[in-house]
């Protein structure tokens, strides 16, 4: 048939149908015009078209209603069918016994059912392999497996001749203590199981037989997954109505698609406990779209199991516990809800509490906290095959931190994650060490590679990995994971999403870490801005992303724009989580940062102390939030001049952090940068160069020599070098500081405008005026210009452009400024801040080396009085203090004065300092404390 | 096989229709997937009765597998594809089932499913489709229109639609086409 004879076909065909049924033969005829087989074939499409029955459509419909049987032998193995027991689940399941009657067992085959794929059978034959392991008197077991002949695998197990046990314990009558103990065994064999690293998944009175002698048989275990249609659930519950196997026992992470884990068959129990209990389920979902499941399990709350039948109190406390909406807030394990159970059937206190229990001594911190992965536990994992193993961090994951920031190392891992760590060949894994990063990145390559198809799934787990990555302090590698992530919510059509959203703040964080904060800006803004659409005014997201936003703004400099911020974040979170909730403390941190910088110290102080203590109750030690907060109180202390009080805090912060984390960790870096600023402004010089410079060489490595960050070290080992009269280095490294801080942060930002004070002093110091007037005026203009005109800061520079008229003799300009910064640090900080002894001592320099001893001796006394009392007895700057005073003292006591200077500024400056041949009465230096 | 991921569908059908060819290849084995998913649980519901719509088939396909509001262009469109995954599916497991009846091993032995009724004398769908690929090699059109229509359950108008005809057109066309095909299965057609 070519197309042209066929148009001629078509036409005669239809023009035939046009004449009348009478005659149409005879037409036809005609109209063939002698071709015979035209003719034949016309008569014979017309002649089939008035005989239509449908057959077509019959055609399709059989082949449709082929689809269903799969079993078309009645024997299988060594196995022959006797009956089907039923349909279920994704399978049919016949009664058979052994066909040789070797042994009189009776067995229940269950055959898969729907299309397979190579993929599949693979997966059912890893599993089943585990399955066989699970060997325990409530457990069904699984005695074989095997394939039909046309490829459907199907599974041999315990035959399990009992009713449901829902209908058991109605049927039987049972009382409240037998139930629970029938619930306890059952609680033993999915405890087995997890022990044994498997997770039932579709825990449910149809899958839990109890026989004749009240014995209960958990059934399909982990079948729900065998036999699923892939492995994320999400398939099972959609926005368009598809019904769930058993939407009435699933647990909110199942029907949203999420990780499955220990923790849902956690809650799967917790349904089960409510049923025996009360004879009812929690939810009525039967005929509910799967919009209203998902809102009805995800967002209501189930009501007590006391408000339906009489029961004790405890049982209602335990019952919710164990449905927590979030997994991370469930018993954290099937054996502590057992035992709770155990614990009220003795009469004896439970230990669950509502809401605040599980911060209590941080017991279930603790369970859920994963160090710094060890190889064992992955050698484990890799050992057993295809295990699903979920260990949910707390909320403490999300944790956000702000400039001396914390490193949190727990981590999430999902199943899929765990599936991709899988060995092929478990000789790959024996005797093998894998570190957690090298998983970590092999994870990342697999899930970008391979779950293309599965948006979802794949942004959440790189989400996952993301954050490890983040806190094990690789902020490239993390901020590229996250990249993707977001991309694929992206095109996924999922920005404006929850999941979305969490993807951007995600990538907001780390983008921050790697110093790029305008870009982090500008996506924390983005995430909140959906979330608000998402949430309304107040939510526990919302109030993460204002504390997200205003760290960023805070590490940009904008100090002012970040605190109503980070007070909303309090507010909200406060608001939106019970009372002693860890996660305000990060916002109470983060915010005593922000009012540092603003230099309101001493409402610093209250705020970080309240963080402290928070993580101190919350929290079980070692923790890293809670050295975390030990530093911060430190050094709100130190900026307060309260020396003595800041030095066990920060130093109890750096042995923490030394016992939890590496020692190249950012953390410890931190720490040891903290510690030396202090130990330099206590005086001890040689043991703060130490820790400045090993603070420094991990900076280097891990922020790389352009970061911000690495500035903050460069800056701080060079003040200390100008302190120990090393200005060549110490101008050097000021440089270096500038040059990094104005590249990353631009040209207006406090830290450059710190930088440029810190290296106009050092170039006052060794005469270079004319570079070092430019800088100190730019840093004068730029603190006012950010910091406002009265700040402890503003008036630091004012001292450094003192310093330079100073050099430049213009010693009636010196003076003005001296006043100025004399009089704006009375005001702004406490009467016996270091910074107004050193500013005193400048002024009365000032005043001295114009003449005026009557005025520069009481300021210079004070200022002598001040560093005494404040410093230890050896201090240098109470040597130098004692020079200037001497200096200005006519007579042998003057001369006595400048004698004592020299020697305490020997001991540690050495003899041959310069600064002891200036003590005899040239230029005075400032030496304010370390900024 | 690639997992059905509702999003991952809608995105792939949003690409083809913006001209992306690719987008069809990787659409397809979702569609495959999730249909020959539903067909088990449609039966699981309905025992006994085997003449399953297959329109009420791809609706729910459809609703699976696309998550927002689609214009009726791009309806169609996906009725498309999944009518010919749905053929797919029905001849391959055709193929399976007619390959097992053939050989195989001498201990097996058929048992017949009592709730499938024996065939009448007639069609199977290898014929059709075998008869439909041959159609399509001189009438591409006609091919088309039954299979939407009848492996894919649509409507005349989601036929015409689909193929950018009227649905006047696609009545001509289907009657002429199922005409052709009985008697090309009988033979006799040149």
């Amino acid at each position: 048939m070519t197309p042209e004879r066929w148009a001629v076909v078509q036409s005669l065909f239809e023009r035939a149908l046009e004449q009348p049924e009478a005659s149409r033969r005879a037409w036809v005829t005609g109209a063939c015009g002698g071709d015979a087989q035209l003719e034949t074939l016309v008569v014979r499409l017309l002649d089939a078209d008035a005989h239509d029955r449908g057959e077509l459509q019959g055609a399709v419909a059989d082949a449709v209603g082929d689809l269903r049987s799969p079993l078309a032998t009645e024997r299988l193995g060594a196995y022959r069918i006797v009956s089907e027991i039923g349909k279920g689940g994704m399978g049919t399941v016949y009664l058979a016994e052994r066909d040789d009657r070797a042994f009189e067992q009776r067995v229940a085959i269950k055959v898969v059912r729907g299309l397979l794929d190579e993929d599949r059978i693979r997966r059912f034959r890893a599993e089943r392999q585990i399955l066989a392991t699970l060997d325990h008197p409530n457990i069904a077991r699984l005695i074989d497996g095997g394939a039909t002949p046309e490829g459907w695998p199907y599974l041999v197990m315990e035959h399990v001749d009992g009713v449901p046990i829902d209908r058991y314990v109605t049927d039987s009558g049972l009382d409240v203590t037998a139930r629970l103990e029938l619930f306890l065994t059952i609680c033993r064999a999915v405890s087995h199981a997890h022990r044994n690293l498997v997770v039932h998944r579709d825990i449910k009175p149809a899958n839990i037989l109890v026989t004749k002698d009240g014995t209960p048989k958990l059934l399909d275990f982990g079948i729900a997954k065998l036999l699923g249609p892939d492995d994320s659930d999400s398939v099972a519950m959609t926005l368009t109505g598809m019904r769930l196997l058993t939407p009435d026992y699933a647990a909110p992470e199942q029907i949203r698609g999420e990780r499955i884990t220990t923790a849902t068959d956690v809650y799967a129990l917790g349904i089960l406990l409510f049923e025996l209990l009360t004879g009812r389920r929690p939810f009525t979902l039967a005929g509910k779209n799967a919009r209203d499941i998902e809102h009805t399990v995800c967002d209501t709350d189930p009501p007590r199991p006391g408000s339906i039948v009489p029961l004790d109190h405890d049982l209602d406390v335990i019952v919710s516990a164990a449905l927590e909406k979030d997994p991370a807030r469930r018993y954290p394990s099937v054996e502590a809800l057992a035992d709770d159970v155990r614990r009220h059937i003795e009469g004896r206190p439970i230990e669950a509490r509502p809401s605040t229990w599980r911060y209590r001594a941080g017991r279930f911190v603790s369970r859920h906290r994963w160090a710094v992965a060890t190889a064992a536990t992955f050698v484990v994992l890799l050992a057993g095959f295809a295990v699903i193993v979920s260990i949910q961090a707390a909320r403490i994951a999300a944790e956000r931190d702000a400039a001396e920031r914390e490193r949190d190392t727990a981590a999430e891992v999902s199943d899929f994650l765990v599936g991709v760590f899988e060995v092929s060949d478990p000789g790959d894994a024996r005797g093998n060490s894998v570190t957690a990063r090298e998983l970590l990145d092999r994870g990342a390559e697999r899930i970008t590679t391979g779950l293309g198809d599965q948006p979802a799934v794949q942004s959440r787990l790189m989400e996952t990995i993301g954050r490890v990555y983040r806190s094990l302090g690789l902020f490239d590698r993390s901020r590229s994971v996250l990249e993707q992530a977001v991309e694929i919510q992206q095109r996924s059509g999922g920005r404006r999403t929850a999941a979305g959203a969490n993807a951007l703040a995600e990538l907001a964080e780390s983008t921050r870490e790697l110093g790029k904060y305008a870009d982090a800006e500008t996506l924390h803004r983005e995430a909140l801005e959906i979330r608000r659409a998402i949430f309304g005014a107040s939510s526990a997201e919302i109030a993460s992303s204002l504390n997200g936003l205003g760290l960023t703004l805070q590490a940009l400099g904008k100090y002012r724009d970040a605190e109503p911020l980070l007070r909303d974040a309090i507010d909200m979170w406060r608001r939106e989580l019970p009372p002693g909730d860890p996660q305000v403390a990060v916002a109470l941190n983060n915010l005593n940062i922000n009012l540092r910088r603003l230099g309101r110290l001493a409402e610093a102080e209250p705020v970080a102390r309240e963080c402290l203590e928070i993580r101190r109750r919350a929290l079980h030690s070692p923790h890293p939030l809670t050295a975390n907060a030990a530093m911060q109180l430190g050094q709100v202390l130190h900026e307060l001049g309260r020396l003595d009080e800041a030095e066990p805090l920060m130093r109890e912060a750096l042995e923490a952090r030394l016992t939890l984390l590496d020692k190249d960790h950012p953390a410890v870096s931190v720490s040891y940068n903290n510690l030396a600023a202090l130990l330099h402004d206590r005086g001890k010089l040689a043991d703060a160069e130490t820790m400045y410079r090993e603070s420094a060489r991990s900076s280097a490595i891990r922020n790389g020599p352009t970061h911000p960050e690495y500035a903050i070290n460069l800056n701080n080992l060079a003040s200390l070098l100008e302190d120990r009269g090393s200005y060549d280095e110490a101008e050097a490294l000021f440089r270096q500081a500038l040059a990094i801080r104005q590249a990353a942060l631009g040209a207006a930002h406090p830290a450059v405008a710190r930088g440029l004070n810190n290296l106009g002093r050092v170039l006052a110091l060794r005469g270079k005026t004319a570079e070092a007037e430019t800088l100190a005026e730019r840093s004068l203009a730029m603190r006012r210009k950010l910091l406002g005109e009265r700040h402890a800061e503003v008036a630091a520079s004012m001292g450094t452009l003192g310093l330079v008229r100073t050099r430049q003799q213009r010693l009636a300009d010196a003076e003005v400024l001296f006043r100025g910064q004399v009089e704006m640090l009375q005001a702004l900080l406490p009467a016996d801040h270091p910074s107004i002894a050193s500013a005193r001592l400048a002024l009365g320099a000032a005043l001295r080396d114009r003449g005026n001893a009557a005025e520069a001796i009481p300021l210079l006394r004070d200022a002598l009085a001040t560093r005494e009392k404040r410093l230890p007895a050896d201090h240098w700057h109470i040597g130098y203090a004692q020079c200037a005073l001497g200096a200005a003292t006519p007579g042998a006591d003057g001369e006595h004065l400048i004698a004592r200077g020299r020697s305490t500024m020997a001991r540690t400056l050495g003899p041959g300092d310069r600064r002891l041949q200036q003590c005899a009465g040239a230029s005075p230096a400032t030496a304010p404390l370390r900024r | 096989m690639p997992g059905t991921n509702p999003q991952g569908a809608t995105a792939l059908l949003l690409q083809w229709r913006a001209g992306d060819r690719d987008a069809l290849d990787r659409l397809l084995p979702i569609v495959y997937d999730a249909l020959s998913g539903l067909a088990h649980r449609a039966l699981q519901r309905e025992r006994g009765d085997h003449t399953l719509q297959t329109r009420a088939l791809v609706h729910e396909a459809y609703l699976r597998l696309i998550d927002a509001e689609i214009p009726y262009q791009d309806r169609a469109h996906f009725m498309a594809v999944a009518a010919r995954t749905i053929r797919r599916v029905l001849v391959d497991h055709a193929r399976l089932r007619a390959r097992h009846k053939r050989g195989g091993d001498l201990v097996r032995v058929e048992i017949d499913d009592v709730d499938v009724p024996t065939p009448a004398p007639g069609m199977n769908v290898l014929d059709l489709h075998e008869a439909l690929e041959r159609l399509s090699a001189f009438d591409p059109r006609k091919s088309e229109i039954v299979e939407l229509h009848f492996f894919g359950g649509l409507s005349y108008d989601e036929t015409a639609a689909a193929v950018g005809v009227s649905a006047a057109t696609v009545d001509r066309e289907l009657r002429l086409a199922k005409a052709w095909i009985k008697v090309d299965m009988q033979g006799g057609t040149a």
